[in-house]
């Protein structure tokens, strides 16, 4: 008589697991942008915060679907077309201000369009990914100005997505403008198991 | 009844012990900082960068040194007959030691660039430490000890160094 009760708990206990977890667009959003979940993750300086997101393309496609009807056969689709690439956002936030980013600490305006050049330009260089075996080099860049709206500013980034398996991730911007260099941000395995799918 | 009142006051006692030990008494440690410095993946990374820079401009500087070591043995050979090797020399000269200075203070520069990234990641990467594990104070000590006495047991060097290249490569944990 035991027996079937040790079953029916295993049985909970599996279904309970995050794994097997399927949530609504909504809610699938708020599930990647949970910094719990490890795919947020944050480096603050003295001066900047960098926010990293890694987008799931799953969580693209929730976000283009969460105020419209999307078929399963959409979903699927541009899933798949997605997971060509690894995609991130970067947000670099100046501390203390309301001015734009590229604005801070600068000592005049050559400094200021040297920064602008750098990240229109040339900061895609120096973004790489690294996986267990392979250094990615920056596929797809855009840099998002704020122009004095906002203190902050996106880089959306996106490397080749080689092979399909799951595995670490090691973002990694070699910043060359702001004065703090290097920053590594690293999406754990563990984390990219755990992503739950659509309903 | 006198029993209960007793338990009661040692009890306060004991949380009110309790309360001041882990909460009003500030909790401080120390670190080597020279050890965490020397250590620390992203000093290590870039040293290596400035070795690289410093030799691909020392390789210049040589290739302009030995083109005037031929020049001036070329001079001698003709007793300085020869003027417009001299000028030539003279030119050269001037550009070497041009280039000597300039790589000089870019050298300088650039080991200051990054000497500032690595102590303002250095610091930042700290103070994570310390807000992570509820420190009210980390005093950074050096090879030379500013302390006359510091109990060992107060020493977190080694933990700082692990967290602090856990940070640098990324990880949040």
């Amino acid at each position: 008589m035991r027996i079937p009760y040790l079953f029916l708990i295993f049985f909970l206990f599996i279904s309970c697991s995050d794994s097997d977890k399927s949530l609504n667009e909504k809610e699938f959003i708020e599930w990647v942008e949970d910094e719990e979940n490890g795919l947020l993750m944050m480096k603050e300086f003295d001066d900047f915060i960098f926010t990293l997101q890694y987008k799931p393309a799953e969580y693209i496609v929730a976000k283009e679907c969460v105020n419209k009807e999307c078929s399963k056969e959409e979903i699927q689709s541009r899933i798949h077309e997605l997971e060509e690439l690894y995609h991130f956002n970067l947000k670099i936030t100046a501390k203390d201000t309301q001015e734009e980013m590229l604005k801070k600490n600068i000592s005049g305006t050559d400094e200021y369009f040297q920064r602008i050049e750098y990240f229109t330009s040339l900061a895609e260089n120096d973004l790489k990914l690294y996986t267990l075996n392979d250094t990615i080099d920056c596929g797809l860049y855009h840099f998002e100005r704020s122009y004095n709206m906002a203190p902050y500013s996106n880089m959306v980034v996106g490397f080749e997505r080689k092979v399909k398996t799951l595995q670490d991730l090691t973002f990694s911007f070699d910043e060359k403008v702001l004065g703090i260099g290097k920053i590594n941000f690293k999406i754990e395995k563990d984390a990219l198991e755990k992503l739950p799918t659509i309903k | 009844m006198n029993k209960i009142i007793s338990i009661s006051i040692i009890l306060l006692a004991v949380a009110g012990l309790f309360v001041y030990t882990y909460i009003a008494v500030p909790r401080i440690a120390y670190v080597n900082i020279d050890v965490v410095y020397e250590d620390f993946t992203l000093k290590k990374e870039l040293e290596k960068k400035l070795q690289g820079v410093e030799k691909e401009r020392n390789l210049q500087l040589d290739s302009l040194k030995t083109e005037l070591q031929i020049l001036s043995t070329k001079i001698e050979a003709e007793r300085g007959k020869n003027l417009d090797n001299l000028s030539t020399f003279q030119v050269k000269k001037e550009r070497y030691l041009q280039k000597e200075d300039e790589f000089g203070k870019a050298n300088q520069a650039l080991a200051d660039e990054y000497r500032t990234q690595i102590w303002k990641q250095l610091k930042q990467y700290i103070k994570d430490y310390s807000k992570n594990k509820g420190y009210d104070f980390i005093y950074g000590v050096d090879d030379g000890y500013n302390f006359i006495y510091v109990n060992e047991s107060d020493d977190i060097t080694d933990k700082v160094k692990e967290f602090v290249n856990n940070k640098y490569n990324g990880s949040s944990k």
